[in-house]
């Protein structure tokens, strides 16, 4: 049995997956503790494996991005100048990961000490810090003293080169690390080994995300993706998803959703890499007053609230969502003429038709619960088929669920130094000090230690067997004209998609 | 500002044998700091990806039979002399790093960039019309600049800052007034030309000029050379485009040269190159790659200093680790400029009957 929770704008969707699908829309109104608490009734999370996507939740730090200021502590060394993206500490480790120029940990001591209570948070960011993580960890112990360890975010973690695109990510962990680790400490009362979805559509174990939580950003629009797709087996479609808040539009080609590297954030690049999609700030609670408004204040008066929204306009024009005779009721009370329900429904078609023809799309598959009443008039409009797949209106917690791990490994081995890092980290080398292995060799290590990553981590073997390799360099290393040993620096990675035990 | 980079990854693995000063190892370490500074993510940066030169561009410049016996010899493996041998497919690789230097050139005069280095290998000073030398096959500088003057371009200004004498590229245009050739390298080393006497030929006297620098000399001595000899020469020829052979064994970690020129020094002088570029022909600039052996302790600063001053980025952290300091104390020659000055001196009059400026 696999969970899969999608934490939404409004409500949060669950799928529980067996031999069939089981959902369940819960409001985000009752906190997601007691959401948890509902679903332990239903299943025994201490023994089911659980996937949560939590963009949501993210999006909102992220929205108020400027109002959370962090303390970016930098340690760059000789290079460019990078003395207006943070505070600059001397120290320095070098391409080969040796540290060449030492920290003045008092110095560091007395710049955190003396902006502690200006700042919510601290991103560590040293240069090469992923070919050795010790001066940021030595900044770290300093920063313990003052700051606790769910807002402190370090650099190294992301394993990958590119230092002004790792502070950027880094600035960004420290502001999301906080609201992922409140939620892990939510979910851990239930579950102590639950993953969370990232962005890219893969699922990590929750302490991976913690280490660099900007690996989640966007993650509903990659749930939604590849839920659509496993529920309706259209491999090339548009899939348009109505939520409570915002409308989200995806395109598939093949089974997959188009990835973006290098997303922007908040204004800066970073390297955060999720499903590229289209957002809007409307849906089935957007506010209506006289006109449809890009907010939403509370649910529809159809459920119990007390503003008119999309779904009360909806039931003005003769659908029967919910209580629709409350609907028309407080319509013909607030607003008086009913044609103004048929203006608002419009409004909203053209703008969803609008975005659509920035697509090139043939078929469109419509999920969410409002799905099934503007789908239709949707295809009518544009000309363009549709479909709506069964569990339709918790499309992306089905796509949580049904997801496989899916990591990516920097390595790098140096057998002149006889050191391996992976991801960061250092480890002793794979191969003996001094020699020089074939480059099959290397891409045959790399590859194993991302399936031995994964199968700790959990993985079905059957999801293990294709590893891509995103680059590969190799050089010998000759000092004195004399081969002293081999650098490799390798990519791979086990890539996002729907596990192997859901399809068939 | 946008520098155009031209690369490609055959630049990266090109190597004569293993353990060779040119072998793959040599630019590694430079593009692992490119790629941490995040340099290719820069709006004033543009990768641009090179294409092999055509014959008829180097044709040009070498003959047809040294032609034909790199194309053979690339097929096979071959040897040219004691530390310049061919490796299979070496012909390949070779027009490519033409290509690239007359890409770096076409790049800029189209305006798709300011200027541009081209970050190439194998390099070519050395290389002469009927035989390749000291790690050179082609001269990649030559080849560009012969494509320039294809162009229309009449005044050219090439500045070879190597460490050794660009000895090929002075035979090429030595008897040339179209192109002004200034050649800063030690002596004595590799290959023993280019002292202040030799001046050119024919309608060419006066256009090749030979700065001698001592071992030891830092960057003291290079920005003298620059204000003194570089500067007021350019200001008077007019040069339409600057084209500089940017070799970097001039470096004081350099394993087989023996000056002492600094990152920050090198970022120095090549800021003022843009500068002079600027005032003097809308900024049309080209450096390319030569020579420069010191894999970690030099290049990744040196290139990085080249691109930034190129860039109009912030150089004033361009240096290097400061467990590399005590070299630069035990190869700097504080006397070096000296005898800099002394040959400087000397160099103005022997050109004095060729530039009113001296």
């Amino acid at each position: 049995m696999v969970v899969g929770i999608d934490i939404g704008g409004t409500n949060t969707d669950i799928a529980i997956i067996h031999e069939d699908i089981e959902t369940l829309k819960l409001p985000n109104e009752l906190g997601f503790g007691e959401i948890l608490k509902r679903l332990s009734e239903k299943v025994d999370l201490s023994k089911e494996k659980l996937v949560i996507s939590t963009s949501i939740p993210l999006n909102l730090v992220v929205s108020k991005y400027h109002e959370i200021p962090t303390l970016t502590l930098l340690i760059p060394g000789c290079g460019l100048n990078y003395s207006s993206h943070g505070i600059i500490l001397e120290g320095y480790v070098n391409h080969r990961g040796d540290v060449v120029e030492n920290l003045d940990s008092e110095k560091v001591e007395s710049i955190v000490k003396s902006y502690v209570n200006q700042y919510k948070n601290v991103a560590i960011v040293g240069k090469f810090s992923v070919r050795n993580p010790q001066l940021e960890l030595k900044v770290y112990e300093i920063a313990r003293r003052y700051f606790k360890d769910k807002d402190i975010a370090l650099s190294y973690h992301l394993g990958e080169l590119n230092y002004p695109l790792r502070i950027n990510t880094t600035i960004l962990n420290a502001k999301i690390k906080s609201a992922v680790y409140e939620l892990t400490g939510l979910v851990k009362k239930y579950s102590d080994n639950f993953f969370y979805y990232k962005g890219d559509g893969g699922i990590i174990p929750y302490h991976v995300a913690l280490e660099n939580p900007s690996l989640l950003y966007n993650s509903s629009a990659a749930a939604v993706a590849f839920g659509a797709y496993y529920l309706s087996k259209m491999k090339n479609a548009l899939v348009i998803d109505i939520g409570g808040t915002t409308t989200d539009f995806v395109l598939l080609e093949n089974g997959y959703p188009k990835l973006l590297n290098k997303v922007e954030i908040a204004g800066k690049k970073t390297l955060v890499r999720c499903v590229d999609s289209i957002s809007i700030p409307y849906g089935g609670d957007s506010l209506i007053d006289k006109d449809i408004k890009p907010e939403r204040l509370d649910k529809p008066v159809a459920f119990g609230g007390k503003h008119l929204t999309l779904t009360d306009a909806l039931n003005c024009i003769g659908f029967e969502i919910g209580n629709h005779k409350k609907s028309l009721e407080v319509w013909k009370d607030k607003i008086g003429d009913l044609s103004l329900a048929q203006t608002a429904v419009d409004k909203f078609i053209s703008t969803v038709c609008e975005i659509i023809e920035s697509f090139d799309a043939n078929i469109i598959i419509g999920t969410g619960y409002l799905a099934k009443y503007i789908i239709p008039m949707v295809s009518e409009k544009m000309g363009i088929k549709y479909t709506i797949p069964e569990h339709h209106e918790a499309a992306n917690a089905v796509g949580v669920a049904i997801s496989k791990i899916s990591l990516t490994l920097y390595a790098r081995y140096d057998t002149e130094r006889g050191k391996t890092v992976y991801n960061g980290e250092i480890f002793k080398c794979e191969f003996k000090k001094g020699s020089i292995p074939d480059d099959d060799e290397i891409i045959n290590a790399a590859s194993e230690k991302v399936k031995e990553l994964a199968r700790e981590f959990g993985a079905d073997e059957d999801d293990l067997d294709k590893i891509k390799v995103l680059y590969f360099n190799s050089y010998t290393v000759v000092r004195g004209g004399v081969k002293r040993g081999k650098i490799a620096d390798v990519v791979v990675q086990i890539e996002p998609g729907i596990s192997s035990r859901f399809l068939s | 500002m946008v520098t155009g980079i031209v690369y490609d990854k055959k630049y990266l693995e090109h190597e004569q044998t293993p353990t060779h000063p040119e072998r793959r190892e040599r630019l590694a370490y430079t593009l692992d700091q490119m790629m941490e500074e995040g340099i290719f993510d820069y709006n004033e940066i543009k990768l641009i990806k090179p294409e092999k030169a055509g014959l008829s561009d180097v044709l040009a410049v070498h003959d047809k039979d040294y032609i034909e016996f790199l194309i053979k010899k690339s097929e096979t493996g071959g040897v040219i002399d004691w530390d310049t041998n061919i490796p299979v497919g070496l012909i390949d690789v070779a027009l490519l790093a033409a290509g690239g230097a007359i890409k770096a050139a076409k790049s800029v005069i189209s305006n798709e960039v300011d200027n541009a280095f081209a970050m190439i290998r194998p390099p070519g000073h050395h290389a002469k019309p009927y035989t390749g030398a000291g790690f050179c096959y082609l001269n990649n500088m030559a080849i560009m600049v012969k494509w320039l003057q294809k162009q229309g371009f009449k005044r050219i200004l090439i500045l070879d800052w190597d460490a050794h004498h660009g000895d090929g590229t002075q035979e090429i245009f030595y008897e040339t007034d179209e192109v002004l050739f200034i050649s800063l390298h030690q002596m004595p080393l590799y290959p023993g030309t280019g002292y202040p006497h030799e001046i050119g030929w024919g309608r060419g006297e006066g256009f090749t000029v030979n700065v001698p620098l001592p071992p030891g000399a830092s960057d003291d001595c290079y920005l003298y050379v620059f204000k003194e000899i570089i500067e007021p020469l350019a200001t008077e020829f007019k040069p339409e485009f600057i084209a500089i052979s940017a070799g970097q064994d001039n470096h004081f970690t350099d394993p087989i040269t023996d000056l002492a020129l600094t990152a920050q020094g090198y970022a120095q002088m090549m800021k003022k190159a843009v500068k002079l570029s600027e005032e003097l022909c809308n900024g049309k600039l080209v450096a390319i790659l030569e020579g420069g052996y010191s894999v970690e302790g030099a290049l990744p600063y040196t290139n990085l200093g080249i691109i930034a001053a190129m860039a109009g980025l912030d150089i004033s952290f361009i240096k290097e680790p400061k467990n590399y300091l005590v070299y630069l104390e035990l190869r700097r020659d504080p006397n070096a400029i000296k005898k800099v000055k002394k040959t400087v001196e000397k160099l103005k009059d022997i050109l004095s009957r060729h530039w009113i400026v001296f």
